[in-house]
Order: structure tokens, then C-alpha cells, then sequence
């Protein structure tokens, strides 16, 4: 905002949007919710042109194609919460949306698809959305396309959207026939603060297990197998090997988040294989 | 209840409903940044990057040309055309020089530190100016904590002083060396404590206008001392004090941060006498995260006899105040060390308090104002010598607590502690936190998520005068009747929130028979309130209610005499009722009041000739039981009132996380006579959540070159519904015998018991593990290296 | 850049002009002079600035005041269904405020909650705040100020 030009535009179209974008590139920040986005410009942390907000896109629905839940980029914490769809196919997100941190307020206003085009490591999208497979549905003016949410999430901060292009969507695949139970945890030192550690897993045909770690590392991290086999500690250990540099902030260092990340990953799997019972 | 037993009942000692509650609750109260001025310019404040550095050159040219910019100044700028900020405290207390200005001149002594200053039309142009303005600065190494400042060799950081102490306190009673070499358990241990803050929701915001016409500064802002705050701004800009009106609307909470002695006070004043026009200062939520305080390292012997009776108590400890500020938040560590012994009967006693001036912001006024500290010591030392005793530490702690007639007594700092009932108090916290059931779900608690338990005392000194300074030991309070019958109380005192002006109409309404919310009580205005401190030390109901009741009672004196007349009968004979004046012997109808009060002031030649007028009172309260001359022992003391409260604390500490919990949490307190407990009550809960959350997640965090990085709600955690269980309760009175009410005054007592209870908690959950030194706040990290280290 | 916006606030219409970069919080209580809702933080954290939009609970320091061009707002300035007179009522019984400065979000998120959940354990309730901070009351009379009203509002004790 600092930007005396500085403009907030709610383009009518996905066309209009993404010539916004092609225009302004990296000079454009796009807003689902806004709720990380704005205080960054209202510190003046970031200092954009435009801000483009997507209201009127249309892409607040949650749908189904064929073997995948396709959740557009409007959805807020609130619609997944309240979504039929989400609760009988995706449980973990609806697992992690009623645990989204600030209140009401928040998961009325913050996006599932917002948080991951931020992709601050400690924040619940990324870890889940690896968790699940999801793939990060992208446009801008080279065109559309998808990205599996392992290779969008980079590093902190960091994804693979171009400059010129925005998060439409998330297709997240679903198993028709076979049942599935998730759990998602996360470490939190109190109420308020960033979570230090978090944990999703999925167990989908009672025996497959993928169980995804954020907030450590830098990016998520995820290992898949057999979940009777070895147990909670065979998905810990492989986990954890990945955990080579820890992510830090002000409220915990890598020691911690390595002493604390076995345990909670072992009960969040736990908390999963509880559900299937 | 029927109408005439309520008439009959006092008003002291009623939780009647806040004066205004309607306005709470639809919106309507007004906070400093409501008020609505037109042509309001803003400013913003370019901070210092560095911790320490010398200030070279500042240009302000590119600055000053951007469209919509009035006025750009720099440290030296506002050096030629003001006086220094007086100090709070003295000027001769100080072992050096001291040059306190609201921007940096010539070098800068924490990262933050204003060092120019904006002002434009907008906020949002004053923000960007500031990216124009050009400094060169001359970085210098810092100096990060009170140790590094103290080591021979260490840069001396203030010009023209010897060392960067910045004061030294130490005393000792009867023989400690000796003393230690007689007990039989002696016990050592060190207690650091972080810097935290005291974050109200609302952050500090002053509007200044300069009246060229009047030649006349008003300055609405989050003022907890409007007089000291006057006095400070017409010093420092050379204006007299008639010359200067400031303003204190409600505040969103205070909490000791809005005292006087800010820089931004002066600045703003003075940038509206600069440019004439109407500007504002609105702090944001990071600068707010400066004002710290707390900051320090203990390190305690204590020792008992075999029967476990503390025979000696010794602590040395060293402040990391920061940087000399005019507030003089720094006194806080000398109050840290005054508090000891505290409930305790330790015959020996030797305390030792060094503040060490280094290159971080000045402490500024928190909640418990050092008291929380001495007592968090005080009881983890306690604690560590039950458990090498294999005591009990609810037990150890009964036998060693002064009795209740030994008291009043004078402490080991020269204070005259003035009434309690310490051993009643701990029975009814042992009762109402059900000591013993929480011992046995300890027992049978599991070793992954263990049970700890943690009681402490806290002794609150309140009412601080301190020598020589502002504000200083009295309030004022004005009742007047007008023609109406109307009552207005002006007062002194101020209120961030607590409901002192609630409690104040009480005191009043309970001598002139009528209801508190028939009373209007202004309060926060230099121009129309009498002189005092404002806010500070728990002093509000204590001093400025204790004036009031003086004043009210000089009223109804000259109320009863008019209507002792219109009633043909004695003064002495009158009662006032509902309003109402009767003659307590007999039948017939009362008097209004405003019959009264129009016979007074239009009958004054007949039946209110008896009245000397006006029909108001302006009266002071200075407490009893401060001395500011020096005892036998040389000691002074600055508090006349001693509330106390025990708490008592379940945690759970997960060890697979390091994560606490608080389970439980019960408390007694005993703050003499209360004027409206709820409003007591809700002051004690409130402070108890400030010290669960300093004990467990509040901590300001510094990097290596002194910046601060939790400078947001995000990172320094304030403690939110779902993170603290219900509070329990309850209180007991042992009047004071030095206050006419028997009051001692309420608003920090919470914080230090809480402080130490919780950490006395997960120290006990650690068991074998809880290391000498006590780490605070207890924030996973730590306790995963302490359960990573067994 | 100056833009224009059209908003319906407690219900009547209203249309202003403001910079593309005002936030809503500022919009709200200085071009539509309505400043029971409070900025304390302006990162989301506190909840001072809760207002309801289209219906929902924000925060409304996360808005630009240019994306509710269209919305309807309610502040407490504009709230008076039976819940909120209830929880007032209740707020000033308990003491469930100090400074008042965190009071406007409390009632407003207190009325979402209850339309939501009208016979809420302390527990529930207590997550329902856990989005708004208060430094003054240590919460304990909040939630007994919800529970009460609550409990009126289904003995249909209201008049």
C-alpha cells in the first residue's frame, strides 16, 4: 500500500484476472481471504501495485469430478467445514479446518487455497495438501496448468506459481470405493502462536497409510507404506531421516522440532488408526 | 429484598454494576484514537535499526519535498528548541549525566530509538516519507544483558558516567554469613527471568493541538498520569504547566505501560507547536512490543534449621533495565529487591540488586512493577528447599510465615508491613484448590503426561511513593452538589479499565445516601481534575477513594447542617436515605436532595445561613505508613499497604512434547476492605492470567545485534480463552490499620503469585529433572533441552 | 488512488470515498464514523475489529474497504437482535469487561456462537473466543456472561 499508485481490483473473469497478471507479473499479489496477505501489506512488508481480488471469479464451489474433490479458490475454512462432500471424501481437511487458529472470524475468511499460495511452512494447507496428493491448479497467460503439491511447495514462502499466474483450484484424488480415515494434529506452544509441528495422516483401504510432517522443514515432507507393519515408528523414523534442516522462528528451534515431531506424529497416526477401528 | 433494608445498606463492600456499563456494551466508550479532529495530521517515528551506534548525519531534505509532509525533524532539530524530559525520579539519584530527549540526538542506545520524526497528511505519506530520510549512522557494538555490562572492560555506555550501573541496592538484617554456616539444609539455585511486556489491546495514541491564539498546548492521549504527564511536556517544551491541558479519555487497558515519561509525549506536543496544526501519534502493535521490562538473573541461597524454619535468605541479583527512559521503569528492580522477605519470617536476610544499563529499550511500567519478581524468587527457593528437605512445600511454607499478630512488622528493606493473615489464607487455599486431591492425582498420574503442583505467596506492596518523584503519595478528589442536586466527583486518579471511578462513586454515594450510578465522576482532564498521580501502584481506590470519602464527608456536613434546619432538628440527627435527608428519631417525610441543595445555594441568608459555600470539597489523601526519612537502619519506605494472595496451580507437562497445560487454578487474596469486590475480583483474575502467561509464553525475544523479533501477537503469545481453565477464588480481610477505610488497594496482586505458582508447578512435574535454575518462561524449547539432558 | 464504495452498514445505505488502499477497520470508523470496532493489532490476532459481513464474522483489519463494495456490514453500532440485549445484559451482570476495549468483538462473536450452539458448555464457549484477545478480565467473566445469557435466551427469559 505504500505504492502511491496502489489498486485493488476484483476482475469479472478468469480471463480478465489472468491479463491482470500478465500485466503486472510480480508486482500483483492475488487475495483469497487476505488474512496473511493484507498485514503484510499493511506493515509494509510487501509493497504491491495491484491486489487482485477473486469475489467475483466464481471459484467458491466444491465439487466432484469423477475420482477427485475439486476445491475452488474461494472456498473458506468455514465452507469446508460445512461441506457434506468434504466430510464423507476429504475427512482430513475437515479435520483441519475446524483446528484452523483465530477464531471464527478467520475460518470464515481465510482460504484453503490462500494459505497454500503463501506456503508459510508452519501453516496447515501445505502439510495436508501433500498429505493428500493434491494437485495446486494454476492459470496465467501461458495457459493452465497442474502441479502435484510435492513440487509446488519449494521451500518458506516459496512454490512453484510463476509471478504472472494464480491458484484457481485444488484437485484432491479421492478412492470411490475404498474408505478412508485421517487425522490431522499440529503442536502449538499456546492458543495463539504458529504451529511448531504438524502432522496428517490418511489411511485409505484400512492398510495404506501416507503421513506428511510440516512446520519441522522447510516444505513438507511425506512418507507412504504399509501402516500395520512396522507401526507409528516406521513412518516416524522415515520422517524423520528427511528432517536434515529444520525450519526456525522466534518461538522454537530445530532441536525442539526434532525432539517434539516423533510424538506427534506417532499419536497423530495413532489418532488415525483409532478412527478406523 | 425490600426496598428499605436496601436504602439502609452501604454501599462499600456491593459489586454494583460500572458507572457507564451501557456504553461498554454498545460501543460507546471513547479511546484516545476516536476522537475525531478535523485537518488531524500524523506522524511517524524513524526508529533505529541499530542497538548502539553514533548518529553522524540525518537528511531530512528528500523527506521534507514529498507532497503532503509538513514538517520533518531530527534529534538535534528538536534538541535546540526544547529542554531536556525530566525524569521521573530525580535527577540526582542518577550516579552521571543524564540527557533524556524524545529523539535521539547524537547516539543512539537501542534498536528502536527515534531517531527523526514525520508529519503529514495522511499516515500513510508520513509512513513513506521516512523511507527518504537519510541516516549515517556510525554502528557500534552492543551490549545485550546486564553481565555483559557489568565485566570490567565493557563499554561504559552513557557519556561522562564511571560504569553502566545505573543504581545499587543492598541490605542486609542481622548476620547472613554466619547464619548460613548454622543451618542444616542449605539450598542454591538461580532464577532467570525474560523480558516481557505488558500488551494492551489498546496501544498508546496522543493528539495534540496547539492553540496559537491561547498559546495553549491540549494533548488527548493514553495518559495514566495526566498531571506528571503536564509537567513533563511543559518542561521539556519551556511552556508553563497553565500553558498545558492534557487529556485522558478511557483507556483499553493500561497495565503500568502508559505512564509518563514516553518520548513520543513530548514529541507529539511539541510537533503540534511546530506546525501548528492538529497531529497524532498512533503507536503501532510492534513499537508497542518495546515497552519491556523483567529482564533479570537471580541468584539465591536460602537455608533452614532441621526442623525446616528459614533461618536465612540471600539473593544477588542483577536488571537488565536498558536504557535510561524518563519513565523510570527501571525502579522496578529496586522494588524487586525491597519486597523480600515477604510473607516469610527469615531472621537473616541479605538482598543485593544491581541495574545495569545496556543497549536495549528502557523497562517501562508493567503489572506487579518488580514485586512479581522478588516473589517468584522468594518461592522457588522455597520450594527447592522443600524438596531437599523431602517437605512438603504447602507445609514448609506454614510453618515459616509470620503470624498474624506479629504483625504490623518492619522487613528486611525498612518496609512496615501493615496487616495479613497468612496461615488463614493458606488454609482456605488449600481447601478451595484441594491441595491433597490434586496430590493424589499426582500419584497416580502417568509418567508421560505428568501432574505438577505449585503453590506460592505473593507479598503486593502498593501505594508506592517514591522520593522526590511524580506522581507521589497523595490524590486529590473534588465531590460538589450542584443546584440540581446533581453530585460530581472529579478526581485525580485516572481508571485504564479497572472501575475506580465505579468504586469512587460508592465511597461517595455511601456518605451522601444517594445511588452510585446517580453520580458522575470525571476523571483524566489537567483542566478540570485536581491534582495527583493518576494511575499507578494500585493506589486508585486506596488514595483517590480515601479523598474522596474526606471530601464527601466535608459535603454532607454542610448538607446535614441546611437540612437540619429545614428539618427543625440537631445536624446530628440527619441520616440520608435514597436521596433523601430524615431525621433519624422520628416519623415525618424526608428532603430531597435537590431541595437541599437549592436551599443552599439560594437560601443563604436564612436557613442556609449556617452553610459556608461553595457546596463542594477538594480534599487529599496522603497515607499513613510511608517514610521517606531514613530509619535506624537507614532504610526509607515507599509503601504504606500490603495486600497478599496465595495460589495454588495443577499443571501437566507432556513429556513427548515439553508442553504444559494448566490444569487447574485456584487462588485466595486479601486486599483489606473492598469497595466493590466483583471489580476486585475481575482486577485479581486478570493479573493471574498476565503472570500464568509470563510464566509459560510471554517473552520477548532479541537477536544478536539487540532486534527485537517478537515484535507481533504471533510470536509473543498472549494467553487466550482455551489456554487458561476457569480461576477460582476467593478472598479474605484483614483491614489495614494505616488506612481510614482499611483499604490496601488492588490491581496487581495476581501477577507475582501466578508467576510462581506456575513455575513452582513444572518445576515439579520435572521432579529429579527441575534444574537450580530456573528458566522462565517455562517454553517447550527449554523443557525439551531439560528432559533431553536426563 | 481514490475509489468509491457502496455498502450497506446496520442497515442503511451508504457510499463513501477512501484511498484503494483503506483497510475496512479504517473505513468503518472514520469515513462511516462508527468506532466501536477497534484496530489493536491490525495483523488479525486480537479481534477488536470483528464486524459481520454478508453475515459472517471478520476481522475487519484483513479487508480492504474497496472488497466489500456490495456487502452488507453490521457493527455493534448496528447490532440488536434478542441475543445480543441478552449477552449486553449479561456482559454488565458479570462484569464482563474491564477496559472495553475487546468488548465489541466478545458480543458480536458471542452472538454468532450462540445462533449456533444455544446451549454451549463452558468448554464450547471458551473455543468460540479463542479468536479474540482480552488482557483485562482473564475470561473467566465472559464465559460465565455467554452461559448466562444463553440459558435466558432458551428459558426464553428476555423480554
Amino acid at each position: 500500500m505504500l505504492d502511491p499508485h496502489f489498486q485493488y481490483v476484483e476482475p469479472q473473469s478468469l480471463e480478465e484476472a489472468v491479463d491482470l497478471l500478465g500485466r503486472f507479473g510480480g508486482e500483483a499479489v492475488v487475495l483469497g481471504g487476505g488474512t496473511m496477505m493484507v498485514p503484510e501489506m499493511t506493515s509494509d512488508a510487501r509493497r504491491p501495485r495491484v491486489a487482485i481480488g477473486i469475489r467475483r471469479l466464481d471459484l467458491s464451489t466444491i465439487s466432484q469430478e469423477n475420482d477427485e474433490v475439486i476445491i475452488g479458490a474461494g472456498v473458506s475454512y468455514t465452507a469446508l467445514i460445512a461441506s457434506e462432500l468434504i466430510a464423507r471424501q476429504v475427512p482430513l481437511l475437515h479435520d483441519m479446518a475446524r483446528q484452523i487458529t483465530g477464531g471464527v472470524q478467520i475460518r470464515n475468511q481465510g482460504t484453503l487455497i490462500g494459505s497454500a499460495a503463501f506456503a508459510n511452512p508452519t501453516s496447515d494447507a501445505p502439510t495436508c495438501l501433500v498429505a493428500l496428493g493434491a494437485r495446486i491448479r494454476l492459470a496465467g497467460p501461458q495457459g493452465q496448468r497442474s502441479v502435484p503439491a510435492a513440487e509446488f511447495f519449494l521451500g518458506a514462502f516459496e512454490t512453484a506459481r510463476r509471478p504472472d499466474e494464480m491458484l484457481t483450484a485444488v484437485s484432491v484424488p479421492i478412492t470411490k470405493d475404498q474408505p478412508v480415515w485421517a487425522a490431522y494434529r499440529k503442536l502449538k506452544h499456546a492458543e495463539g502462536s504458529w504451529p511448531i509441528v504438524t502432522a496428517a495422516c490418511l489411511i485409505t483401504g484400512r492398510r495404506h497409510a501416507r503421513v506428511a510432517m510440516g512446520a519441522a522443514t522447510r516444505r513438507p515432507i511425506v512418507a507412504s507404506g504399509e501402516v500395520d507393519g512396522g507401526g507409528p515408528e516406521t513412518f516416524v523414523r522415515l520422517l524423520t531421516e528427511q528432517m536434515q534442516e529444520c525450519w526456525e522462528d522466534p518461538l522454537a528451534d530445530g532441536a525442539y522440532r526434532r525432539f517434539a515431531a516423533p510424538t506427534l506424529v506417532a499419536r497423530t497416526i495413532a489418532a488415525a488408526m483409532e478412527l478406523r477401528r | 429484598m425490600s426496598n428499605a433494608k436496601q436504602r439502609q445498606e452501604s454501599w462499600i463492600g456491593r459489586s454494583v454494576a460500572r458507572l457507564d456499563a451501557e456504553k461498554f456494551v454498545t460501543g460507546n466508550i471513547e479511546y484516545a484514537a476516536d476522537s475525531a479532529v478535523e485537518d488531524l495530521h500524523h506522524i511517524a517515528v524513524l526508529r533505529s535499526p541499530h542497538a548502539r551506534a553514533l548518529i553522524r548525519k540525518i537528511d531530512l531534505d528528500a523527506c521534507r519535498a514529498i507532497p503532503g509532509v509538513i514538517a520533518a525533524v531530527s534529534g538535534r532539530d528538536v534538541a535546540a528548541i526544547t529542554n531536556q524530559t525530566p525524569s521521573r525520579m530525580p535527577r540526582d539519584r542518577f550516579p552521571g549525566p543524564i540527557d533524556i530527549r524524545c529523539l535521539a540526538v547524537d547516539r543512539v542506545q537501542f534498536e528502536g530509538q527515534g531517531v527523526a520524526a514525520v508529519v503529514a497528511r495522511t499516515s500513510e505519506i508520513a509512513r513513506r516519507a521516512l523511507d527518504k530520510i537519510v541516516v549515517d549512522y556510525e554502528v557500534q557494538t552492543p551490549v545485550l544483558s546486564g553481565e555483559e555490562a557489568l565485566e570490567p572492560g565493557a563499554p561504559i555506555l552513557l557519556p561522562d558516567w564511571q560504569s553502566n550501573v545505573l543504581m545499587r541496592d543492598h541490605f542486609k538484617q542481622g548476620d547472613p554469613d554466619s547464619a548460613f554456616k548454622a543451618c542444616a539444609y542449605v539450598v542454591s539455585g538461580e532464577v532467570v527471568a525474560a523480558a516481557s511486556t505488558s500488551a494492551p489491546i489498546e496501544t498508546r495514541c496522543y493528539t495534540a493541538i496547539w492553540d496559537r491564539r491561547a498559546s495553549r498546548l491540549t494533548i488527548n492521549g493514553t495518559f495514566q498520569m495526566p498531571h506528571p504527564s503536564r509537567w513533563s511536556i511543559a518542561e521539556a517544551l519551556g511552556l508553563r504547566e497553565s500553558q498545558v491541558r492534557v487529556v485522558a479519555p478511557h483507556a483499553g487497558g493500561a497495565f503500568g505501560l502508559k505512564m509518563v515519561g514516553h518520548p513520543e509525549e513530548v514529541l507529539t506536543a511539541l510537533l503540534a507547536k511546530l506546525t501548528g496544526k492538529p497531529v497524532r501519534f498512533a503507536e503501532s502493535r510492534a513499537e508497542c512490543f518495546m515497552a519491556r521490562s523483567r529482564e533479570q538473573v537471580h541468584r539465591f541461597e536460602i537455608g533452614a534449621d532441621a526442623d525446616g524454619r528459614v533461618i536465612v535468605y540471600r539473593n544477588r541479583f542483577v536488571a537488565d533495565v536498558g536504557a535510561i527512559g524518563a519513565g523510570g521503569g527501571w525502579a522496578m528492580g529496586l522494588v524487586t529487591a525491597a519486597v523480600s522477605t515477604t510473607v516469610y519470617d527469615i531472621p537473616h536476610c541479605e538482598i543485593e540488586g544491581t541495574l545495569a544499563i545496556t543497549n536495549k529499550a528502557p523497562w517501562q511500567g508493567i503489572r506487579g512493577y518488580g514485586k512479581e519478581t522478588g516473589n517468584l524468587v522468594i518461592e522457588r527457593a522455597i520450594d527447592m528447599l522443600a524438596k531437599k528437605m523431602g517437605r512438603d512445600p504447602a507445609e514448609l511454607r506454614r510453618i515459616n510465615l509470620v503470624s498474624k499478630d506479629q504483625l504490623p512488622r518492619r522487613i528486611p528493606s525498612g518496609m512496615l508491613v501493615d496487616s495479613g493473615d497468612y496461615h488463614a489464607a493458606l488454609d482456605r487455599l488449600l481447601e478451595l484448590f484441594d491441595y491433597d486431591g490434586w496430590r493424589r492425582r499426582q500419584a497416580k498420574s502417568d509418567s508421560e503426561c505428568r501432574i505438577g503442583i505449585g503453590i506460592a505467596f505473593e507479598l503486593t506492596p502498593e501505594g508506592g511513593s517514591f522520593a522526590g518523584s511524580l506522581p507521589n503519595g497523595f490524590e486529590t478528589t473534588t465531590v460538589r452538589v450542584e443546584p440540581s442536586g446533581e453530585v460530581i466527583v472529579t478526581t485525580s486518579v485516572t481508571s485504564p479499565g479497572g472501575g475506580i471511578e465505579t468504586g469512587i462513586a460508592q465511597v461517595v454515594a455511601d456518605i451522601l445516601g444517594i445511588a452510585p450510578s446517580s453520580i458522575v465522576v470525571r476523571q483524566g482532564d489537567t483542566d478540570a481534575c485536581p491534582f495527583g498521580g493518576g494511575n499507578a501502584s494500585s493506589r486508585g481506590m486506596m488514595f483517590g477513594g480515601g479523598a474522596a470519602a474526606l471530601a464527601a464527608r466535608d459535603v454532607r456536613t454542610k448538607l446535614d447542617l441546611c437540612a437540619a434546619v429545614l428539618l427543625q432538628t440537631v445536624p446530628e440527627n440527619i441520616v440520608w436515605r435514597d436521596g433523601c435527608a430524615e431525621r433519624r428519631d422520628g416519623p415525618g417525610a424526608g428532603i430531597a436532595l435537590r431541595e437541599v441543595a437549592s436551599a443552599i445555594y439560594t437560601q443563604g441568608f436564612t436557613v442556609a445561613s449556617g452553610v459556608e459555600m461553595p457546596l463542594e470539597a477538594t480534599r487529599s489523601f496522603r497515607p499513613k505508613n510511608v517514610r521517606h526519612t531514613p530509619d535506624q537502619f537507614g532504610r526509607t519506605t515507599s509503601y504504606p499497604s500490603f495486600p497478599y494472595a496465595v495460589h495454588g496451580a495443577a499443571i501437566e507437562l507432556d513429556t513427548g512434547t515439553a508442553q504444559v497445560r494448566v490444569l487447574d487454578y485456584a487462588a485466595i487474596h486479601d486486599c483489606g476492605v473492598v469497595v466493590n469486590p466483583a471489580l476486585v475480583e475481575g482486577q485479581f483474575k486478570g493479573a493471574i492470567a498476565m503472570g500464568i502467561g509470563a510464566a509459560l509464553w510471554e517473552e520477548l525475544v532479541y537477536d544478536d545485534d539487540g532486534r527485537l523479533v517478537t515484535d507481533c501477537i504471533k510470536r509473543y503469545l498472549l494467553p487466550r480463552s482455551r489456554d487458561i481453565p476457569a480461576l477460582r477464588t476467593g478472598s479474605l480481610c484483614t483491614p489495614s490499620p494505616f488506612h481510614p477505610m482499611g483499604m490496601k488497594g488492588a490491581g496487581e496482586t495476581g501477577v507475582g503469585g501466578a508467576y510462581a505458582a506456575i513455575s513452582n508447578a513444572v518445576a515439579d512435574a520435572l521432579r529429579d529433572l527441575a534444574p537450580s535454575r530456573t528458566m522462565i518462561p517455562a517454553s517447550p524449547p527449554r523443557l525439551a533441552r531439560i528432559l533431553c539432558d536426563a | 488512488m481514490t475509489i468509491t464504495v457502496k455498502v450497506r452498514v446496520n442497515g442503511s445505505e451508504h457510499q463513501f470515498e477512501c484511498g484503494s488502499g483503506r483497510l475496512l477497520i479504517d473505513a468503518i470508523r472514520d469515513e462511516l464514523g462508527l468506532p466501536g470496532a477497534r484496530a489493536g493489532c491490525r495483523t488479525g490476532d486480537c479481534g477488536a475489529c470483528t464486524v459481520v459481513r454478508d453475515g459472517e464474522l471478520i476481522k475487519s483489519c484483513l479487508t480492504f474497504a474497496a472488497a466489500v463494495d456490495g456487502c452488507e456490514i453490521t457493527t455493534i453500532e448496528g447490532s440488536h437482535s434478542r441475543a445480543m440485549e441478552a449477552l449486553r445484559q449479561a456482559f454488565i451482570e458479570h462484569h464482563a469487561f474491564q477496559c472495553g476495549f475487546c468488548t465489541s468483538g466478545m458480543l458480536l462473536v458471542a452472538e454468532d456462537f450462540l445462533k449456533r450452539a444455544p446451549q454451549p458448555t463452558p468448554r464450547e464457549i471458551r473455543d468460540a473466543l479463542a479468536g479474540n484477545i482480552c488482557r483485562c478480565t482473564g475470561y473467566d467473566n465472559i464465559v460465565e456472561a455467554i452461559a448466562t445469557a444463553a440459558r435466558r435466551l432458551m428459558d426464553g427469559d428476555i423480554k
